[in-house]
């Protein structure tokens, strides 16, 4: 490593999904392979073309009409912001401390939406309520700016489902160059109508439990929630003895460069940008144990991924475990990357590989593994997660064992 | 982290649409609070699909591309990167969407309407036309540059277009000055950078030596002291190679900060000429204001010498210039500039 490059590790993390609320209770379900996508219960779904959604269970009101309470996103927010404080023992004071050497970075799609969407609701009612929609975009940092005080350089990903994992690229990025040393990483996405109806416009919702990488897949299920890391430059963490959970080697960013909402199918794209990563992080193809996939359960994207990684694994004498878990949660939209990264953190702390759930007849592949089981024992040096959006972007990053 | 450098630059502006006439019209009298007018050529598919939103960035885009053609074409697609911003993103087409989805009839939501809605459409349409394949992301914000600067530096990309843009949206616009929002005249802007490495030197405008960013916190009155101090920190951050700057170009705008951040600017930069008219002569940007101010930094260096009329009379060389701008969500940039 060129010596002014600082290693980056990770030394927290907090996750709220269809399958658990806490970091125990999504091993839980990780080791069980329960679903967590089921019947949706927050809205009305009998016109939708699927009801089935991955919903965090918990007791937190889906719309929230009074403007001094928080809104679903933000309790999400909150709930996140204190298990990273409990799971890596660092403090709000600390990062306070910290001045603009602490960032925040960020994943949301709807997230940001949240207001602007009670906005038109109150105008439909007859009402106008200002304050609403003029600060809309503010509401997503002020937990970041009043509870933690962060106060370095803020980033939001709004690059749609690649945006999670791209939100830890930025940060990785900033504080490997040394101009921060630790970074407050948050991707979240709560359960909206307005994202619910318009993937049902693209007519590719599975009616049941998604089957990603099956050959008789046939649509995604969404789901909501997030998970929240913190990166810190190695010397950092070790200055406050910090529990490292994990280390991020390096990561790819791209653009397909093909079509609006369908990625290209000759998995070139996804190639490329995985290739990337695996430059950045000074390994090869062989090095990688692991790939969370971004496996979304529809025909196009899945193909096109299993043909980008066959490209990538050619001649690898051992083949890495791929997996998708989002048929355990859902498609947790921005948040997706940020909560298949903290699984692949757990993945590599606990020893295992996280299979594919839902496979009755797995597509055929030669370079890679479709793990067809919950979990397998294995020593995950390195994994690679990586997800795939709308408007051809691309983001694949590699966490491994802290060397 | 080494130098980037500026190649060229656009703009959709009150002003105008380009850096040119940016410069030549400066000080004369702007419409502010509307939709300015642009051409944009686009396959026609791919126009009739896009909403104005995206295609304020692909009429900027288009003009660069076609400037800096030789160069863009000695490199593959791969090395080419685009980095876009935005604070609001595509609020009308989203404000539509929204309103379809209140029916709760799903059959009558347009699946067209729904993925112009993702703020990174843009991005993707303009990566489409173009064929750009390089490194490229969507931000909720203003801070694009600053990401760029990791990637070339990174060596992940060659030459990217760092852009940003915000639309006048009248339905916004009202429930800021409702919401009892401190007065503003607002303006919509699209700005795009075309920024390169050390390999683009010679053919540059100027290199962005120091770029700092800092978040401000919460804008009130009790936080005003943090404020203060991370303005100032920012600012002798920026300029801690300790060489004097030619001036200072910063938005004075009528609310709390932007008279915090007036007051400091007269109290660090007493000999240097300073303008805050940034926002008088082209209107409170929706979102950020620092991209256009980095657009008339530009264009000062591209001159060699200071705009009389955005530096109250000054007429002087330019080399160094410290161009400064925050955002709505509190993020504050400081920049400097050399030719």
């Amino acid at each position: 490593m060129e010596s002014n490059k600082q290693r980056v590790v990770i030394t927290g993390l907090g996750i709220t999904c269809a399958i658990g609320n806490n970091k125990e209770e999504v091993l839980k379900s990780l080791y069980e392979g329960k679903t967590g996508v089921g019947k949706i219960t927050l809205f009305e779904a009998e016109k939708l073309t699927s009801d089935m959604f991955g919903e965090v269970k918990a007791d937190i009101p889906y719309r929230v009409r009074e403007l001094d309470k928080p809104s679903r996103m933000e309790i999400l927010t909150d709930r996140l912001i204190d298990q990273l404080l409990e799971d890596s023992g660092i403090t709000a004071e600390e990062i306070d401390s910290l001045d603009e050497r602490a960032i925040m970075s960020m994943a949301t799609s709807v997230g940001s939406n949240t207001h602007l969407i009670e906005y038109t609701s109150d105008i439909a009612e007859g009402k106008y309520i200002p304050q609403r929609f003029a600060d809309y975009p503010k509401y997503m940092v002020k937990p970041f700016q009043d509870k933690l005080k962060i106060g370095g350089q803020y980033f939001i990903n709004n690059s749609a489902c690649s945006a999670g994992t791209t939100a830890i690229c930025t940060a990785f990025s900033k504080i490997r160059s040394g101009e921060c040393d630790l970074a407050v990483v948050v991707g979240i996405d709560p359960a909206t109508e307005f994202s619910t109806y318009g993937f049902n416009s693209m007519k590719n919702m599975n009616k049941g439990v998604c089957t990603p990488f099956d050959k008789n897949r046939t649509g995604i299920n969404l789901g909501e929630g997030g998970a929240i890391l913190l990166l810190e430059s190695y010397e950092h963490a070790k200055e406050r003895n910090a529990n490292i959970l994990a280390e991020v080697y390096g990561y790819g960013i791209g653009n397909d460069a093909y079509h609006r909402t369908s990625p290209d199918p000759t998995g070139e794209g996804a190639y490329r940008t995985m290739k990337m990563a695996l430059k950045d992080a000074g390994l090869k193809p062989e090095d990688i144990d692991y790939v969370n996939a971004h496996g979304t359960g529809t025909e196009h994207n899945d193909a096109m991924e299993l043909k980008a990684m066959e490209m990538l694994f050619e001649g690898n004498k051992e083949k890495p475990v791929v997996g998708s878990t989002k048929d355990l949660t859902g498609h947790c939209l921005a948040a997706a990357g940020m909560v298949e990264a903290a699984f692949c953190v757990m993945a590599i702390n606990d020893k295992k590989v996280w299979g594919n759930n839902h496979l009755t007849e797995a597509e055929d592949t030669e370079n890679a593994e479709l793990l067809n089981k919950p979990y397998r024992d294995k020593n995950v040096r390195y994994a690679m997660s990586n997800s795939f959006a709308f408007a051809g972007h691309s983001s694949s990053i590699i966490i491994g064992q802290c060397g | 982290m080494k130098d980037l450098y500026i190649l060229d630059a656009g703009c959709i502006s009150s002003l105008g649409d380009s850096m040119d006439s940016c410069w030549e019209n400066i000080g004369s009298e702007v419409e502010l609070e509307k939709n300015y007018d642009f051409e944009v050529n686009m396959p026609p598919k791919l126009k009739r699909s896009s909403d104005r939103f995206s295609k304020m960035y692909m009429s900027v885009l288009e003009k660069l591309v076609n400037n800096n053609k030789e160069t863009l074409e000695k490199y593959p697609a791969e090395r080419i990167g685009t980095i876009f911003s935005s604070e609001y993103g595509p609020v009308t087409t989203n404000l539509l969407f929204a309103r379809e989805v209140l029916e709760k009839e799903p059959e009558i939501c347009s699946p067209a309407k729904f993925s112009n809605t993702v703020a990174n459409a843009c991005v993707g349409i303009a990566c489409i036309d173009h064929g750009y394949k390089g490194v490229s992301t969507m931000l909720q914000g203003s801070n694009s540059l600053s990401f760029s600067e990791d990637l070339i530096n990174e060596d992940k990309a060659d030459l990217i277009f760092s852009a940003f843009a915000d639309e006048y949206s009248e339905e916004v616009v009202k429930a800021l000055h409702d919401a009892g929002d401190e007065p503003r005249n607002y303006s919509e802007n699209c700005s795009i950078f075309l920024v390169g490495n050390e390999n683009f030197k010679d053919q540059s405008i100027c290199s962005i030596k120091k770029m700092v960013n800092m978040n401000l916190g919460s804008n009130t009155k009790e936080n005003e002291a943090t404020n203060e101090r991370r303005i100032r920190k920012c600012i002798e951050r920026c300029l801690s190679d300790g060489k004097p700057v030619d001036a200072v170009l910063h938005t004075s705008t009528d609310d709390r900060i932007g008279k915090l951040e007036t007051r400091i600017m007269k109290d660090m930069f007493p000999e240097v000429p300073v303008s805050g008219k940034a926002n008088k002569l082209v209107g409170d940007i929706m979102g950020s204001s620092i991209n256009m101010n980095l657009v008339l930094g530009t264009m000062c260096l591209k001159k060699k010498e200071l705009n009389d009329k955005l530096f109250d009379g000054v007429k002087a060389s330019c080399k160094r210039i410290l161009v400064t701008g925050y955002d709505i969500l509190g993020n504050y940039s400081c920049v400097l500039l050399e030719a």
